[in-house]
């Protein structure tokens, strides 16, 4: 075997000889590229333009047959042909490996047994990654998915397994001893569910679960050293269960995207935790109205105060707005990144994460748009000041506070900026008051700042006017400079 | 070298001779130097021969860009890819093979996406043009039967 795969190499590498001496006239440079490069390259093309290329060039031709990413999308052809473009392609492929199969097909269950073969195809030339997707055009999934075959889960070589729109029928007996990444969307269980999936599979590193969680109450927990990453999306707005509990000890990192509907997420020992993130989706606007969602956060953010990262969106600042003053967690984070805007409602929970996390060291804004909602009258009475002030009235407080924060990155300035609606330059930096007072208040108090880096957001469309935005950056410097600074060493950055 | 500056400063010197001094941690993001450092072998300057001067300043240009941003301005970091991946043939096939041969796998990755992009979803008649240039008369006519066949099927 050893052998012929010399003899093979060194004609190979006389032919290359060969062409790189005719091809000297041309300016064709890539094609003398070394195979693995091109393979490389086509592992970026679908199988349709990767076969395509076997025109451009004697070196070309044969090169399709052996590369080792195969990717399928569906295509705008009749079932059958495409059905049939498949199975030639895996009928002519050449080489003993594949790395990576993808495959897209929308399904349908006369097909079935074509899949099969598809992904045996696959496992029989041992892959390492593996991507899954059928989506079906009928909307039950349980009756007209696509169920996997268990020799998925009896494959060695597999790395990485990625599903989507596809049904699971459970016990399974899983074997893969090298799976590491698992990814699951829109994938539905028979005979049990994704915790059944998990105690099975023996060690994954990484697991991803976005809106398959089934309907019922879940108690997800996961006791393996490895596991290290786990998400969690969930924006399905049909969603019917009531309560997810999470208990992983072991998980360095952790996501939530939520959509908020009412859901009860309750996590527990999560010792090891490094990095949490937390994002709400569906519901930009100020959504906590009722005091059972805000505790449900509260008791989120108390879990995961030992974090040195922390990422939280505007709902999570919203939430320890609404009830400054009755909740007591001090965080451990070091690097906190907030998806937020500036209003008032956004303020005090601002303030709260400022003065409850003496160690921070890194703070990363990014301006959220503004969608204009605003929280019912009844939690309004918090929020009596106006926007200007709240920084001057919470200054002596912070006496003692943000002894460690050393880099504030501001990103998407000006996101909230609507161009169209003021002409006058003035009235576009009255608008940006709340973003100046913050900036100010963060020069003025922070005493070991390094680094202030403000980027303005790309999509603010100045039209023609291009005047006036240079005018406007020109005032913000200007203000920016004038600021009073706690720190003799800080460098801003305006771009 | 004995000053603290210099400390986290590397020398590449590119195959004509010309340095760069480079911030370590800029350097090890080719993996063929990291694993020189590693090794302490890279104590003075380190050689990096097949590359010249002008496609490691572009090599170097990348990676500093790459080493200073943020997840957050992630948008901002694929413009700067795109814009700087397009180039010119024979520029795109140096920088190729610098990034291969110094294992900068980032950057390998932004050239092979760029190619890829120049063929995906074109017809066979067009990216022919696109990579042969005036050579395509020749071609036509040597893969006619091929081409057929080709074309038939996938398009």
């Amino acid at each position: 075997m050893e052998a012929t795969y010399v003899v093979k190499k060194s004609k190979s590498s006389k032919k290359k000889k060969a062409q790189t001496v005719e091809e000297t006239r041309d300016r064709d440079c890539l094609t003398e590229l070394p195979e693995p490069l091109l393979h490389n390259i086509l592992s970026y093309l679908t199988m349709k333009d990767v076969i395509r290329t076997s025109v451009l060039a004697k070196r070309w031709r044969y090169i399709w047959l052996s590369i080792t990413c195969l990717k399928f999308l569906p295509m705008k052809k009749q079932k059958y042909k495409e059905v049939g473009f498949i199975n030639r392609t895996l009928l002519l492929h050449k080489g003993p490996k594949i790395q990576k199969f993808s495959i897209t097909f929308v399904y349908n269950p006369a097909h079935a047994h074509q899949v099969d073969s598809w992904i045996h195809f696959a496992i029989a030339h041992n892959v390492n990654e593996l991507y899954l997707d059928f989506p079906c055009k009928r909307s039950c999934l349980f009756l007209y998915g696509y169920t996997l075959p268990h020799f998925i889960f009896s494959c060695r070589s597999l790395t990485v397994l990625a599903l989507k729109h596809c049904v699971i029928r459970i016990p399974i007996n899983f074997i893969p001893i090298s799976l590491k990444i698992l990814s699951l969307e829109h994938v539905s269980f028979i005979g049990g569910d994704i915790s059944d999936l998990i105690s099975s599979s023996p060690i994954l590193a990484y697991l991803s679960l976005t809106n398959c969680l089934s309907s019922s109450d879940l108690y997800l927990s996961i006791f393996k050293v490895g596991m290290k990453t786990l998400k969690i999306h969930e924006s399905h707005y049909y969603s019917q269960s009531s309560k997810l509990d999470v208990y992983a000890p072991f998980i360095v990192s952790f996501e939530l995207v939520t959509n908020m509907s009412g859901k009860n997420y309750v996590m527990k020992k999560m010792q090891s935790l490094e990095s949490a993130s937390f994002d709400c989706v569906g519901t930009p606007g100020l959504q906590f109205n009722g005091e059972d969602k805000r505790q449900s956060i509260v008791q989120i953010l108390d879990e995961v105060r030992h974090v040195k990262e922390l990422r939280l969106c505007s709902c999570y600042i919203q939430a320890l707005s609404s009830g400054e003053g009755q909740d007591f967690i001090t965080f451990a984070v070091t690097c906190l990144r907030i998806k937020t805007g500036l209003t008032k409602w956004e303020l005090p929970g601002i303030d709260y994460m400022l003065k409850h996390s003496p160690n921070i060291e890194t703070l990363i804004i990014s301006i959220d748009k503004n969608e204009g909602e605003k929280p019912n009258d009844k939690s309004n009475y918090k929020f009596n000041f106006g926007d200007g002030e709240f920084w001057k009235l919470q200054e002596p407080n912070f006496l003692n506070l943000l002894g460690n924060l050393k880099t504030v990155k501001l990103y998407n300035f000006m996101n909230n900026l609507d161009v169209r609606t003021s002409t006058k330059t003035e009235e576009l930096l009255e608008k940006l008051q709340n973003e100046m007072n913050f900036l100010r208040f963060l020069l003025k108090n922070s005493k070991v700042l390094e680094k202030l880096i403000i980027t303005t957001c790309k999509g603010v469309d100045f039209g023609k006017s291009e005047s006036k935005k240079l005018k406007l950056l020109f005032l913000l410097t200007q203000e920016l400079l004038s600021f009073p600074r706690a720190s003799r060493d800080a460098q801003i950055s305006f771009s | 070298m004995s000053s603290s500056l210099e400390k986290n400063m590397l020398i590449l010197r590119s195959s004509d001779g010309e340095e760069f001094i480079v911030p370590e941690v800029v350097a090890v993001m080719s993996k063929a130097i990291k694993n020189m450092v590693e090794d302490e072998c890279a104590s003075n300057t380190i050689p990096v021969p097949n590359v010249d001067a002008n496609i490691l300043a572009m090599v170097i240009e990348f990676c500093k860009k790459h080493d200073e941003s943020e997840a957050e301005a992630a948008s901002d970091l694929k413009t700067f890819d795109s814009e700087f991946v397009n180039r010119g043939q024979e520029a795109l096939y140096d920088l190729i093979t610098a990034a291969n041969f110094r294992d900068v796998k980032e950057l390998l990755d932004a050239l092979c996406q760029n190619v890829a992009e120049m063929i995906k979803g074109k017809s066979v008649h067009h990216i022919r043009i696109q990579f042969l240039g005036y050579q395509l008369f020749e071609i036509l006519t040597s893969n006619f039967i091929w081409n057929i066949w080709c074309d038939r099927d996938f398009d």
